[in-house]
């Protein structure tokens, strides 16, 4: 276990190398052309709390969760609906091309449809590939929870009639 | 499949859906560049060749727990590495195993091997599940796969109880229900959750929102509405319980639909 005394700043520079790729990823698909100076803020963040740091493999999941807190702290200074602001974000990350009724603006309005934290919970899932521990850690729910709301989430989604009328229609190549 | 199953398809549209975020290297070096001046004593400056060779000393260093497992030819879950204080809390007790490893499967089966199942397929569903659920990349605790298999046990038991009084099986029924009031005594339950307690928490924000309660159960607490309902012999209270408060396996749960969670 890496304890306060062996974060050095040589040990977050690796550290940074080796999430901040994914981290930025999380970001850009959220806020767009912003997603950089996040990121730094989502590092300077966790230098500030390098003795707090969890074990090596749970920090990937630790600094999407900075991440995602960061991400709606910065919604709120705009709008006091964070869900909503975060959710514009992400349907505003669509390609400016994009036809409206394309696949991606589908599932993009169906996700929208779902509680902000079920969204959060497929989209760590799905998009950023973590695992179910890793994404209860970056929500801050328990392992269980997040496992029965994840759950919960897959099932509305797959009801959802445009996104259900999308699978039986869309071969999606692999 | 049923409506509402999530498939394969649900994944790739999820997939199809992702907007290009690929990480460019001159937005990270500049980041970093940033980060650095923010601040102390991180070096800066040395672009990428040097971020190269420290990715690469972390990844022979990280690598050191499977340099056993690869001199044998096998891609181990084994890591060998074990969860403590703070770790503990956040992602369960014991060693972290990597489901990528090729072993997973046997380790899943061997690891969970005392807890009990009213039969072996139950138990071939549940281990069979939790290989598919946990693949990927990440690690899971020992603690964290027992708890989750222990989930699957205790679910697999109110399916057998159900079922035994739905045919009149009074010898059935008792010894599902004796399992399930034994369940809070499990090794793989004791190792998450000593307190068995049902409770709620007031959340208070710093930004001024009003105050919020919260569910603050322990992590096995719903054993006792589990058991209660068992007491009273109300099946559809039991479902109802297992809903609100554990995912089942739906192919578990044959005969008490009720407890598979709906939207």
């Amino acid at each position: 276990m890496t304890g306060p005394a062996t974060v050095t700043a040589e040990a977050f520079e690796a550290l940074y190398r080796r999430t901040s790729p994914e981290v930025l990823g999380f970001l850009r698909r959220r806020v767009g052309d912003e997603a950089p100076d996040l990121l730094a803020d989502v590092y300077v963040l966790a230098w500030e709390k390098r003795d707090k740091l969890p074990a090596e493999w749970l920090r990937r999941a630790w600094l999407f969760g900075m991440a995602r807190r960061l991400l709606l702290s910065h919604s709120r200074q705009t709008s006091r609906d964070a869900a909503a602001e975060v959710g514009a974000a992400l349907l505003a990350s669509q390609p400016p091309h994009e036809p409206e009724q394309s696949v991606g603006a589908t599932v993009r309005a169906a996700l929208m449809r779902l509680a902000e934290i079920d969204r959060e919970l497929i989209q760590l899932t799905e998009w950023e590939q973590l695992s179910i521990t890793e994404a209860a850690v970056a929500t801050g729910l328990k392992p269980g929870t997040a496992r029965v709301r994840l759950h919960r989430a897959r099932t509305r989604l797959a009801q959802d009639p445009e996104l259900a009328a999308l699978v039986t229609t869309t071969a999606i190549p692999r | 499949m049923k409506a509402g199953d999530w498939t394969e398809a649900h994944s790739a549209l999820m997939e199809a859906a992702a907007t290009d975020a690929a990480a460019d290297e001159v937005d990270l070096d500049a980041t970093w560049d940033q980060v650095a001046r923010r601040i102390d004593n991180a070096p800066r400056g040395r672009g990428r060749r040097r971020a190269v060779a420290i990715v690469a000393a972390s990844a022979v260093l990280a690598g050191g727990g499977t340099a056993a497992a690869a001199a044998t030819g096998v891609f181990s879950a084994h890591t060998g590495r074990y969860a403590s204080g703070h770790d503990i809390k956040q992602g369960g007790p014991g060693e972290f195993l990597k489901p990528k490893g090729e072993d997973f499967p046997t380790v899943v089966l061997k690891g969970t091997a005392d807890i009990p199942f009213p039969s072996e397929k139950a138990r071939s569903i549940s281990a069979q599940f939790q290989i598919d659920d946990l693949k990927g990349p990440g690690v899971v605790t020992t603690g964290a796969l027992r708890g989750f298999v222990a989930n699957d046990a205790i679910c697999s038991w109110s399916n057998a109880w159900a079922a035994a009084v739905a045919d009149g099986d009074d010898a059935a029924a008792k010894a599902a229900a004796d399992e399930l009031r034994r369940a809070g005594t499990w090794p793989a339950v004791r190792a998450l959750d000593t307190e068995l307690v049902m409770r709620t928490t007031i959340v208070h924000f710093k930004d001024g929102s009003p105050p919020q309660k919260a569910d603050d159960s322990s992590r096995f607490g719903f054993l006792r509405l589990v058991q209660k309902d068992i007491n009273a012999g109300d099946v559809d209270a039991l479902g109802s319980a297992l809903a609100e408060n554990v995912f089942c396996i739906p192919a578990l749960m044959p005969d008490l639909p009720q407890a598979v969670p709906t939207p």
